[in-house]
């Protein structure tokens, strides 16, 4: 992660061509530039030079309203990296203007109960009560091959209850030994880093990654895409240390497993469409695990939408978004769910809680005949035995 | 064009679109400073209005035309010329926000379509029925109909199917006085009074606001053959596209690159095209089956007869895929060397394109600069880019020269300035170099006529 001045070089390369407009989600739901990365980047680069009041209200809004996804620098032809760039101007807006709005209660409740919703540390363990059938013998913060970091939004929004738990339900039954954090699990510091404090989420990366040596676990496995690429692409750049932990997303180890034919799954006749979260396809690479094992559910026929991989639309949660402007991360939604529904399938599956959420309430406001499924909770209601 | 807008007028265009379709801050009206066209002066609209119908278009263009306030009609922001652009003060009306496909009519072959939408979107919702719209300009995921109307934008299939002029046989627009009218319609034959469609068609939003456009289609071609050639000598690539041509085929697509192109997208891409090559011919036959392999087969003999060192031809989808790869990667390659791609569009008879290489070639070494050319090389419509810093004054000097002998150069061998960028901001100048200061009067005349307080896109063209 560099600093917003290391980026005047990229900054000056943006030739406007506006081939960003194709790619960016929020661009092709309001059809205006301010929204769009050449937009955003001609702010940025005009708040450099002085041609604008910096960090005026408005200013901050449009830099807020970007969803980070990536898309447009995939394909941007002089490889130009908007997300980058706009990350770092936060992180400038933060240092001269401070945390405003939504971003400080976060902030604020990350510092005092490592959580982003303000929950008691306890109620981290809910979605393990809540089991419909209670397994037995779950380790919770004892030595285990691997930690399982549930994350925030699945262990504290009850509707996300269900990936947890299907995720377990999964692990248990092929026998891999893992162990939960529990109430004592805290924030990985993404949605921190992506709101421009690079000083908080150093700080949570530095609680994670000693409460992993404390309980001396090399390795993570988490259902999260976002916790996922912190741990695997911010914490060796936020905190040195000389033994790294490994970091594993749930759809990689599901294949593994899926091809030692440690799962099996009962056949049924579906046509789905498969999401793929920014966090974890564009940013992480991993666009072939999760297709893999849903086709390995017999019956199953996968379609993809026009938008896949790497031009993947954002599902609208990204960056922030639904935190900064809910109404723009709902029509974003909309737009993908329409992308959806244009294949045919009846299911949507995607490998991310949040992309769930953000999917699910879109698809409900637009009474679309849809159904939305995680990987996981996709796996489980298909296992055979 | 001296009206400005008052926060009154403001508030009365908020109350004709729609508080969420006005954009007035000093944020957001940076974003319209600028289109795609690189090195010119940056001037903000002072209000930014996006339309959802004609009746908001009338509207605005009496409110406008009241208070003598400049429109400049804005779609994709795409132009290289600077078409889009504010020069001072005035309103930008974007039409990015009426894209309707209005009607596909296969038994006719046409469509409909409202002037924001992408040209990629047609030609999607065509693709069931068979059929193709062919103008597809390198933006064709960005651009909007009524942009590269109003623009007259080309492509890569200009030599066989032509250019967007060729395909607009309908148009309705809205005048400078408000009034709204309708001429051509669906039938390929229409010679009623003086042809307005191709009036507008390029008229660079200077005449009128073009509210909906019925398109000409075709079927889609059944079959697809690809090729590309390596040529070690210039002058046997140029008479392989003239043997080519002389032998009555007519490709599709029929592109060159030159030795600094092939060499950038080399290092750039790897993609295993030869760094000494001199020139790369990149062709595609379309049609019938039968016929389109036939002549691929002339084609290939004739590259073969050529010393063409190199040839490949696509047996397969992926195998096509990746010869128009290297095409494609031209663009983006060049634009990573230096800050600034000066992209021109200087095109001649199809003759005189090795004349034309080598003439860009002495005017790089003549003015020390970087110069990659490469285009359509079958309809004579190259682009000699330019890399350089805008930020870099002193070259930037010489890029100007450079780019006033690419024009002469053009000119002498009986081309023209702009083959399918527009003349815009950045050629204005230059018009009369063509068009002869006669020829530039009976442009003004026409624009006067139209437009006599010279509210629709002031400063473009013909600079009324």
């Amino acid at each position: 992660m560099k600093e917003l001045k290391e980026y005047k070089e990229m900054i000056s390369k943006c030739s406007k061509c506006g081939n960003c407009q194709y790619y960016c989600p929020t661009f092709k739901v309001s059809r205006i530039e301010p929204f769009v990365a050449r937009g955003r980047i001609e702010l940025v680069s005009a708040a450099l030079d002085g041609r604008i009041e910096e960090f005026s209200d408005l200013f901050m809004k449009r830099m807020n309203q970007c969803l980070l996804c990536g898309n447009c620098s995939q394909f941007c032809p002089p490889g130009v990296e908007a997300e980058k760039i706009i990350t770092a101007m936060r992180e400038e807006c933060v240092a001269q203007k401070g945390v405003t709005g939504v971003l400080k209660n976060v902030k604020d409740s990350v510092a005092a109960v490592g959580n982003i919703t303000g929950d008691a540390p306890a109620n981290r363990m809910l979605w393990l009560e809540n089991m419909a059938e209670p397994l037995k013998g779950l380790k919770v913060n004892e030595p285990a091959e691997y930690a399982y970091l549930a994350g925030c939004v699945p262990t504290l929004y009850p509707s996300s209850y269900s990936i947890p738990q299907a995720f377990v339900t999964i692990l248990s039954n092929a026998g891999v030994s893992f162990t939960l954090l529990g109430a004592e699990e805290i924030c990985c510091g993404y949605p921190l880093l992506m709101g421009g404090m690079r000083e908080e989420a150093k700080i949570a990366a530095l609680k994670n990654i000693n409460k992993l040596k404390e309980l001396g676990i090399k390795k993570v496995v988490t259902t999260c895409p976002s916790c996922y690429h912190m741990w695997k692409d911010y914490y060796p750049e936020l905190v040195e240390t000389d033994e790294p932990i490994e970091v594993v997303h749930a759809s990689v180890l599901l294949q593994e497993l899926t091809n030692k034919n440690e799962l099996q799954f009962n056949e049924k006749k579906l046509v789905v469409t498969y999401h793929d979260p920014c966090d974890l396809g564009r940013k992480s690479g991993i666009f072939d695990a999760p297709r893999e094992i849903l086709t390995s559910i017999p019956g199953v026929e996968l379609r993809e939408m026009k938008f896949n991989r790497l031009s993947a639309m954002c599902c609208g949660g990204g960056g922030n978004l639904e935190m900064n402007d809910a109404e723009l991360s709902s029509q974003v939604a909309q737009e993908r769910i329409k992308q959806a529904i244009n294949t045919g399938a009846t299911i949507l599956v995607t490998s991310c809680q949040q992309c769930k959420r953000t999917l699910q309430n879109a698809a409900r406001q637009m009474r679309a005949r849809i159904k939305i499924m995680e990987l996981n909770e996709m796996v489980k209601e298909n296992l055979r035995n | 064009m001296t009206g400005s807008i008052s926060k009154s007028l403001i508030e009365e265009i908020s109350n004709l679109v729609g508080s969420e379709n006005v954009l007035s801050s000093p944020e957001d009206l940076l974003c319209y400073a600028f289109d795609a066209a690189p090195g010119l002066y940056k001037s903000k609209p002072e209000v930014v209005v996006s339309v959802e119908n004609k009746e908001q278009i009338i509207k605005l263009v009496e409110l406008a035309a009241a208070n003598k306030i400049p429109i400049y009609t804005r779609g994709g922001g795409t132009n290289l010329s600077g078409g889009a652009l504010p020069v001072a003060n005035g309103l930008v009306l974007s039409t990015l926000k009426m894209n309707k496909i209005l009607e596909v009519d296969a038994e006719n072959l046409t469509a409909t379509v409202e002037p924001g939408v992408v040209i990629q979107d047609l030609i999607e919702v065509l693709m069931p029925h068979g059929l193709m719209y062919p103008p597809d300009p390198g933006t064709v995921n960005t651009a909007t109909m009524g942009g590269s109307a109003a623009e007259n934008s080309g492509g890569l299939r200009g030599l066989k199917y032509g250019v967007t002029k060729h395909y607009v046989i309908g148009l309705e627009a809205v005048f400078a006085d408000g009034s709204i009218a309708r001429f051509g319609g669906k039938t390929v034959k229409n010679v009623t009074g003086y042809d307005m469609v191709s009036l507008l068609v390029g008229s660079e939003g200077t005449l009128g606001i073009i509210t909906e456009l019925t398109v000409k289609l075709i079927p889609i071609p059944e079959y697809r053959r690809s090729l590309l050639a390596v040529f070690m000598d210039l002058d046997k690539a140029a008479q392989a596209i003239h043997d080519i041509i002389a032998n009555k085929v007519i490709p599709a697509t029929l592109e060159i690159m030159d030795k600094f192109t092939v060499q950038t997208i080399e290092n750039y891409k790897k993609i295993g095209l030869p760094m000494e090559a001199e020139a790369v011919l990149l062709i595609e036959l379309d049609g019938i089956k039968e016929a389109a392999l036939k002549e691929a087969q002339l084609v290939e003999e004739i590259l073969r007869n050529n010393d063409a060192s190199e040839i490949r031809i696509a047996q397969t989808d992926a195998e096509r895929d990746a010869i128009w790869e290297a095409r494609r990667a031209a663009l983006p390659a060049l634009v990573r060397i230096k800050p600034t791609t000066i992209l021109e569009d200087a095109t001649v008879p199809r003759s005189k394109v090795p004349e034309m290489i080598r003439a860009l070639r002495d005017i790089a070494n003549k003015y020390n600069l970087t110069i990659g050319t490469f285009g359509h090389a079958g309809d004579g419509n190259l682009h000699p880019t330019i890399l350089t810093d805008e930020n870099d004054k002193e070259e930037m000097e010489r890029v100007e020269q450079a780019v006033e002998d690419i024009f002469k150069a053009a000119l002498e061998l009986g081309g023209t300035l702009s083959g399918e960028h527009g003349i815009g901001l950045s050629k204005a100048r230059f018009l009369e170099w063509e068009m002869g200061t006669a020829g530039v009067a009976i442009l003004h005349k026409i624009k006067v006529a139209l437009d006599p307080d010279g509210i629709l896109n002031p400063g473009k063209m013909t600079s009324a």
